[in-house]
């Protein structure tokens, strides 16, 4: 399912003292089964672009057309719309309310009207995709651990077999390893159902590990967008706006102003490691040679 | 829908009033209030209106932001203000009632817009102390002028600083609560469809989170505060200081002459 916006402006609060223009002319279309990483500065207009793919803000002028359907049309069905985007809110654990985690997972799919076994099935589905037991299924959401209780919030949405999943921090506030397994779940679920994700992040490692397309706002625009290699050769541009590119591509460009070149379209630390590796390979062999001419 | 509500209505400019002791604007105030009950008629309105516009108009607070802020109030003005017309006996206008004994008396028809016109001057009045005054030095200004009654066991520091932490907490609560709203409308909730029962039912998605929250937040708030060597408020100190100055005593004058031409006017006329 595609997502196309045309000229899309929003303004918050128009006609008040806190007026503030929150996007600018934002033209982009998402197709289907694509990975976004979309990142910029706090403030720079991410979570206000998100919140319009699922109607949940109108553009104050522009279009946009989700799967189709024109979100600023009054006879749009809301509700289809969000059954088709997921929206994963930041820390949506403060959003679970009820008193089982079954029940919560079950509140999307409740929404929509389905049956009971099709809610009950899609409810296991959805723990099971984020890699929960279900014997957690009668406790309440409450008594679990941080992590826990993220992913219960994380399968609320997934319960409603979103088309587009949109993501915003997934990771923000949890450990390293929960960190990895949200961030695995994802990739495997983007890769097992052809569903378009969009990943709103400020680790750029993550953004260059799983996305196959990277958008960059600024100041409620559109600066950057293109492939990870693409959008991380800018690095100085990228730094000007408060982000950065990932710290192994620092290391790369650290290294190479110290005299050991491993290369360009360093991104990820297992590239680097092979590129390291080779180099250091090529080293050897330099020596081996030189010994050898000795 | 919840960025209508206007709390904690401080407008921030430079005037006179907005640098007085925030003690002097809160009794001043009262008396004011007071005062408003000694005009019954004509000249005494007079003098009341012109003293109220006289001090919005030091408070150079736009006008149209104290008219806005009777607009939640005209419900209370129209029933008051209906009570009085038909409820008050007298000489009916047009010489009888005009169906079952019920019409509208002169009487009822002066006692009506006086009730309107104090109901309006008390809200005008009262606003100048909102719009002048920050929540900080309300809150500042209540607990000095509790202090006295500190003695007889009244916890003034304490009444404040919840004033205070209540009324910071406001905005933030209201954001909470249309994230929260925005989170659920995400799943599929719908809060402004069906009946009573179904709409009432739909908050409990958005109740419980919001409950949660305050409570960690508190909890939160708690832990900060202790952090701090937080201890309540037996030998406190204050960044800013309130003082009585000079001005003080210009406006507490000012307003003994402005008590001192309503009260001739009342006895004189």
């Amino acid at each position: 399912m595609s997502i196309e916006t045309r000229a899309l402006h929003y303004t918050y609060m128009p006609g008040s003292p806190f007026e503030k223009q929150a996007l600018t002319d934002i033209n982009l279309t998402i197709r289907d089964n694509e990975f976004i990483g979309l990142i910029g500065h706090t403030g720079s207009g991410k979570s206000t672009l998100i919140q319009h793919f699922n109607g949940l803000l109108h553009p104050s002028s522009g279009e946009i057309l989700v799967g189709g359907l024109d979100v600023n049309k009054k006879e749009t069905d809301k509700q289809e719309l969000r059954r088709q985007v997921g929206l994963v809110f930041q820390y949506p654990e403060h959003q679970l309310f009820e008193e089982t985690v079954e029940r919560d997972v079950a509140f999307g799919p409740k929404n929509l009207g389905l049956s009971e076994e099709e809610i009950h099935e899609r409810v296991l589905e959805a723990i099971h995709y984020v890699g929960l037991d279900e014997a957690l299924l009668k406790k309440s959401p409450f008594e679990l651990s941080g992590g826990q209780k993220r992913r219960v919030a994380i399968a609320g949405v997934l319960a409603m077999r979103p088309k587009v999943l949109i993501l915003d921090e997934p990771t923000a506030g949890l450990d390293p390893a929960g960190r990895d397994e949200i961030l695995t779940q994802v990739r495997a679920l983007y890769l097992a159902h052809k569903m378009t994700v969009i990943l709103v992040s400020h680790s750029m490692e993550d953004i260059a590990k799983l996305a196959t397309r990277v958008i960059v706002m600024h100041k409620g625009r559109v600066a950057m967008d293109g492939t990870v290699p693409e959008v991380f050769a800018r690095a100085a541009e990228l730094r000007q706006m408060g982000l950065d590119v990932p710290q192994v591509t620092r290391l790369a460009e650290e290294m190479a102003k110290r005299g050991m070149p491993i290369g360009d379209g360093i991104y990820t630390v297992e590239r680097a490691k092979s590129a390291i590796l080779m180099q250091l390979g090529l080293l050897k062999n330099q020596k081996g040679k030189e010994g050898a001419g000795k | 829908m919840l960025k209508d509500i206007t709390l904690g209505q401080y407008f921030p400019v430079e005037s006179l009033l907005h640098r007085l002791d925030p003690r002097t604007k809160i009794i001043l105030v009262i008396c004011y209030i007071v005062s408003i009950f000694l005009a019954n008629d004509v000249y005494t309105y007079l003098v009341l209106a012109a003293f109220t516009f006289g001090v919005i108009a030091l408070s150079k607070v736009p006008v149209k932001l104290y008219f806005r802020g009777l607009k939640p109030l005209w419900l209370i003005l129209l029933f008051t203000a209906a009570i009085n017309l038909f409820l008050t006996s007298g000489t009916y206008i047009g010489g009888r009632p005009f169906l079952w004994g019920i019409g509208i008396t002169w009487e009822g028809l002066f006692l009506a817009i006086k009730m309107a016109l104090r109901l309006i001057l008390l809200i005008l009045g009262s606003s100048v102390l909102t719009y002048t005054t920050s929540p900080i030095a309300l809150t500042d200004g209540i607990e000095k002028l509790l202090s006295p009654f500190a003695r007889m066991g009244l916890p003034a520091h304490e009444l404040a600083m919840m004033m205070s932490i209540a009324i910071r907490f406001i905005p933030t609560l209201i954001e909470e609560t249309e994230k929260i709203v925005k989170a659920q409308e995400a799943r599929g909730a719908c809060f402004d469809h069906g009946n009573v029962v179904r709409r009432a039912k739909a908050l409990v998605p958005m109740l419980v989170p919001l409950f949660i929250s305050a409570f960690r937040r508190a909890d939160d708030l708690a832990v900060a505060m202790e952090a701090r060597c937080y201890r309540g408020g037996t030998g406190r100190t204050r960044m800013k200081q309130i003082r009585f100055s000079a001005m003080d005593l210009y406006a507490c004058l000012v307003f003994v002459a402005y008590l001192g031409v309503l009260i001739t006017c009342k006895v004189v006329v």
